[in-house]
């Protein structure tokens, strides 16, 4: 395995970002209808409370409105939980009701007519107090409020999801152990932050439905969920979805959709919802955060005898996504270990409703167990890295959950990031740098992270001009996976330059369907189908061309957008002359491709409640970062960001290191800076003047380094990429300050306040 | 009531009626249909707004079109020119420097407003100029690197060095009246 030694094809400039330059690449922001109305949303300024009357009778008399829904409009309110509050709101964001105007400032004006009658009622605000018997229950169903059986049993049934793992016997671990460290680490709720808010425009026609163009990851994700609410069969909700202006998870389902088609059809126009970037915070679906009990059971020798994790994500007002799932598999990280216990719990709380934000569990999980990491090796006077290395898994060893892990290469990535932020050989000596107030120390952490399942297929289609379409629904988030990486799949199999594949992105009624851009699973699953399409109509064109030169199939090849014989290379066909016989005489030349192949096994004994069991052909990497801590003040600055991460094979190696650095990027920013604040039920800094975001003067250039252990079943070999990067950063730049500084902090953000009190504490005691 | 302005943008010269409330932003996208100026947070805390107002770089969703009267504003769609996109594109695009390109015409303008007034900056100098302007894809690298490389390849070459496209008393090239309901390419009309 090394830094990538072939090119896997020619660096081009890839479509949409010659239109984004310029300003010409459409995002639904730019999406403006003849006669289109303008939305907005009126929420709950209470964190719980049952609505006990609603009034809108005089904004809908209110000059230039055209329609106002509220939960009455909604074919079944019990399929709309979470699109318009019936009854009961949950959260100080909760939608109430919504205005169509003329103008945005009318829609505006008219939700201050709207009147609503709440009965408020307790609520609670802390995961572990929601998790308690008798606490004010968040759901308002019969089914919400059972009281729970099972691994749950005896707690709040606002306890939404339990995942749990075991493998071997804990106490024994324990009982045996001659070192023993206990730690409790905290994470932060934190946003995607997207530049475009998310917005959609919709419009209602009798004949075949709703037509949606949205800002979403997922065009199909987005008409299942329409359908549902607003009971309408699938096919007569068109979803269009043009670029997304970022995502990063947090445009996974559908939000605002369901409310525009109702506004849409009741004013029998089109209209543009958007959030405005105050709600973007409120309802978007930010990163759980997360409190982790942690106790490592070791011997003497640097063997990890035991790990037992109890993780509470407070998930906020609707049970949303798979974090504490996935965060149960990672909580004890890439290492072998006797015995596992681990014990996850998402609890309901009158928050924003937390769900998928890029390695969604990954960063809180990681935060934990590689800060834990550090706190262990120093426990038993190891170097941190040594002792990672001794424990990191190889090929053939198991996870907790029984997956025979394939293609590892923790200790890979590990050694190249230590490697290149120079690992001290002393991590205990003061580092280089370090003088009077400022203090230097270096930190590194691994992860893994799985590549994202689901189906994908793509039909390839030969243009009578000679060049081939690729036809998705896959939505290009930014990475290069669908405008980049799926052109160059295509060429790689017809021996074409990747500027001769073109992509057709449809929509979701004439488009191949796809699941959605999430769980860096593009390049993998949509590439995989690209690959098989390409390789169906290679076939095609082909035996056509045989048919035609009178030779056998096999001895044929392509070049030059043309069908030739190896054997004798004059003999050939063009593309064009083949794209014209083919539709004319003998059928399309159109390849089909899925991609399907076995998911990976585990001893599902293990495994409880809604647990991740295996992770499909998991991504392994490594971070290392070189920080300066004032030790008067607590800042941190970061000098140095090292991200070593194995891709498999880098189909798209420039789209690959944007991901790497972004990815960062992100994390150092829910490392350093960014947290929603709220205080009692109230968020309070729902804007980017109080929500800071790392800015070009915060950070460092990500040094990324690009590292290829083929996947077993990816085309080509390819991991999963997008995800990865954010979740080692935390615990790499908390074990930094540690290094220089000496102190452990256990709670994210590391902002000066709590490093600084972190000191003085030390310092004290 | 609505007040007629003067608008020269990207060296065409408009004249259009607005609200006093409305913002340059407002005016840019919705009645002079020039949408590849983004709005992000409308409180200038983003950037994605930038243009240049007499070579300046302004959030326009917090300038009011009134207050721009008289004045020259570039936009992103004013970068190419019919020698071809600007250094800065160019570079931008061989550097991978945009990713979902919601922040890019934004970052472009603070990148050009740096260089026409310091065609030499150093990387500290760079980050500078574009600390207000927020990207969450690429981790700015990238675009730090675009834009010096786009520095260098104007220093290098004449050629490639395009002259600033306007800048105040520079006479327009050529002469627009929009309004509502003429020439507007999408005015809606709506808020009139």
């Amino acid at each position: 395995m090394a830094s990538t030694v072939e090119r896997f094809g020619p660096q081009w400039v890839r479509q949409d970002l010659i239109d984004k330059v310029q300003g010409k690449a459409l995002f639904t922001w730019d999406v403006k209808l003849p006669g289109m109305l303008h939305a907005r949303v009126l929420r709950a300024m209470v964190p719980h409370a049952l609505i006990k009357r609603i009034d809108v009778s005089k904004a809908a008399k209110a000059p230039g409105v055209e329609a106002v829904v509220t939960a009455d409009d909604l074919p079944d309110p019990v399929l709309g939980v979470g699109v318009l509050a019936s009854h009961k709101v949950r959260y100080a964001g909760d939608a109430v009701a919504a205005v169509a105007a003329r103008t945005a400032e009318q829609a505006a004006a008219a939700l201050a007519l709207i009147e609503v009658e709440y009965e408020p009622l307790p609520a609670v605000f802390d995961p572990e107090e929601a998790m308690a018997p008798g606490a004010p229950l968040v759901g308002d169903t019969a089914a919400a409020a059972a009281q729970p059986e099972g691994e749950t049993a005896g707690l709040s049934p606002n306890v939404a999801v339990f995942a749990g793992i075991e493998d071997g016997d804990i106490e024994s671990a324990f009982a045996e152990a001659d070192v023993i460290v206990e730690e409790t680490y905290r994470t932060q709720m934190v946003h995607q932050a997207y530049i475009e808010p998310r917005i959609a425009v919709a419009q209602w026609h009798p004949g075949r439905g709703y037509e949606i163009w949205t800002s979403t990851q997922s065009v199909h994700a987005v008409r299942a969920d329409v359908a549902i609410v607003l009971k309408e069969p699938q096919t007569r909700v068109i979803v269009h979805g043009p670029f997304p202006g970022g995502a990063f998870g947090g445009k996974t389902g559908s939000e605002l959709e369901p409310i525009v088609c109702l506004l849409a059809r009741k004013s029998g126009r089109p209209v543009r919802l958007a959030n405005t970037r105050e709600e973007e915070f409120l309802v978007g679906n930010p990163r759980h955060p997360s409190i982790t009990y942690i106790r490592s059971a070791l011997k003497k020798d640097g063997t990890i005898l035991g790990r037992h994790v109890r993780m509470i994500m407070d998930t906020g007002a609707y049970p949303g996504g798979s974090a504490i799932g996935v965060a149960a598999l990672l909580s004890t990280g890439p290492y072998r270990i006797g015995a596992v216990k681990v014990e996850g719990y998402s609890v309901l709380t009158n928050k924003s409703s937390c769900g998928s934000f890029r390695g969604p569990g990954g960063p809180q999980a990681d935060f934990a167990v590689e800060s834990h990491m550090d706190s262990c090796a120093r426990a038993l006077g190891m170097d941190p890295v040594a002792f990672r290395l001794k424990n990191a898994w190889v090929d053939g060893d198991r996870s907790p959950t029984g997956q025979v892990m394939q293609s590892v290469s923790v200790k890979e990535c590990l050694e190249a990031a230590a490697k290149a932020i120079g690992w001290p050989s002393d991590p205990n000596a003061a580092a280089a740098g370090s003088t009077g107030t400022r203090r230097r120390g270096v930190g590194v952490a691994v992860g893994w992270w799985f590549t994202g399942t689901g189906a994908s297929t793509v039909t390839v289609k030969l243009n009578d001009d000679g060049t081939v379409a690729v036809q998705t629904t896959g939505m290009e988030l930014g990475s290069g996976s669908v405008y980049a990486s799926l052109p160059a799949i295509v060429a790689k199999e017809l021996n074409l330059h990747p500027s001769q594949v073109v992509v057709a992105h449809g929509d979701t009624s004439t488009g191949p369907y796809d699941v959605g851009s999430w769980g860096s699973r593009i390049t993998y699953n949509l590439g995989g189908a690209a690959r098989a399409a390409a390789v169906d109509l290679a076939g095609m064109l082909k035996d056509e061309a045989a048919k035609r030169l009178g030779v056998s199939p096999d001895g044929l090849a392509f070049g030059d957008q043309s069908v030739y014989v190896q054997a004798d290379p004059q003999k050939r066909l063009g593309f064009r002359e083949l794209a014209r016989v083919m539709y004319r005489y003998s059928g399309p030349p159109v390849g089909r491709g899925s991609f399907v192949y076995p998911r990976p096994g585990y001893d599902r004994t293990r495994v409880r409640g809604d647990a991740s069991g295996a992770f499909n052909d998991p991504a392994y990497f490594a971070q290392a970062v070189e920080v300066e801590v004032d030790m008067e003040t607590g800042q941190v600055t970061l000098l140095r960001a090292v991200a070593a991460q194995d891709v498999g094979r880098a189909i798209n190696p420039q789209g690959i290191e944007g991901q790497i650095e972004g990815g960062m990027v992100q994390a150092i920013g829910q490392a350093l800076y960014e947290e929603m604040v709220w205080q009692g039920g109230k968020l309070v800094n729902p804007n980017f003047a109080d929500y800071k975001l790392p800015t070009a003067t915060d950070v460092p250039a990500v040094e990324s380094i690009i590292l290829e252990k083929p996947s077993t079943q990816g085309p080509y070999g390819v991991k999963g990429v997008g995800e990865p990067p954010t979740c080692p950063t935390l615990a790499a730049i908390a074990n930094a300050v540690y290094q220089a500084t000496g102190v452990r902090i256990y709670e994210t953000p590391l902002t000066p306040e709590r490093v600084f009190m972190a000191i003085r504490r030390q310092n004290s005691s | 009531m609505s007040i007629e302005i003067t608008l020269t943008v990207n060296r065409r010269e408009y004249k259009v009626d607005v609200e006093p409330t409305r913002t340059l932003l407002q005016v840019l996208r919705d009645d002079l249909a020039l949408t590849g100026t983004k709005e992000g947070c409308d409180a200038g805390d983003c950037g994605a707004c930038t243009v240049l107002w007499d070579g300046r770089p302004v959030s326009s969703c917090l300038v009011l079109a009134v207050e721009a009267d008289g004045g020259h504003i570039e936009t992103v769609e004013g970068l190419a020119d019919e020698q071809g996109l600007h250094v800065l594109q160019e570079a931008f695009l061989e550097h991978g420097a945009a990713q979902c390109g919601f922040c890019t015409p934004g970052m472009l303008m603070s990148a050009k407003a740096l260089l026409d007034n310091n065609p030499h900056p150093s990387e500290g100098e760079i980050r500078t100029a574009l600390a207000g302007n927020l990207c969450r894809c690429t981790g700015y690298g990238k675009i730090v690197a675009a834009v010096k490389h786009a520095a260098e390849a104007m220093a290098a070459s004449t050629i490639t060095a395009l002259a600033p496209v306007a800048t105040a008393g520079d006479t327009p090239s050529e002469r627009v009246v929009v309004d509502h309901r003429g020439e507007a390419p999408e005015g809606d009309g709506a808020h009139g």
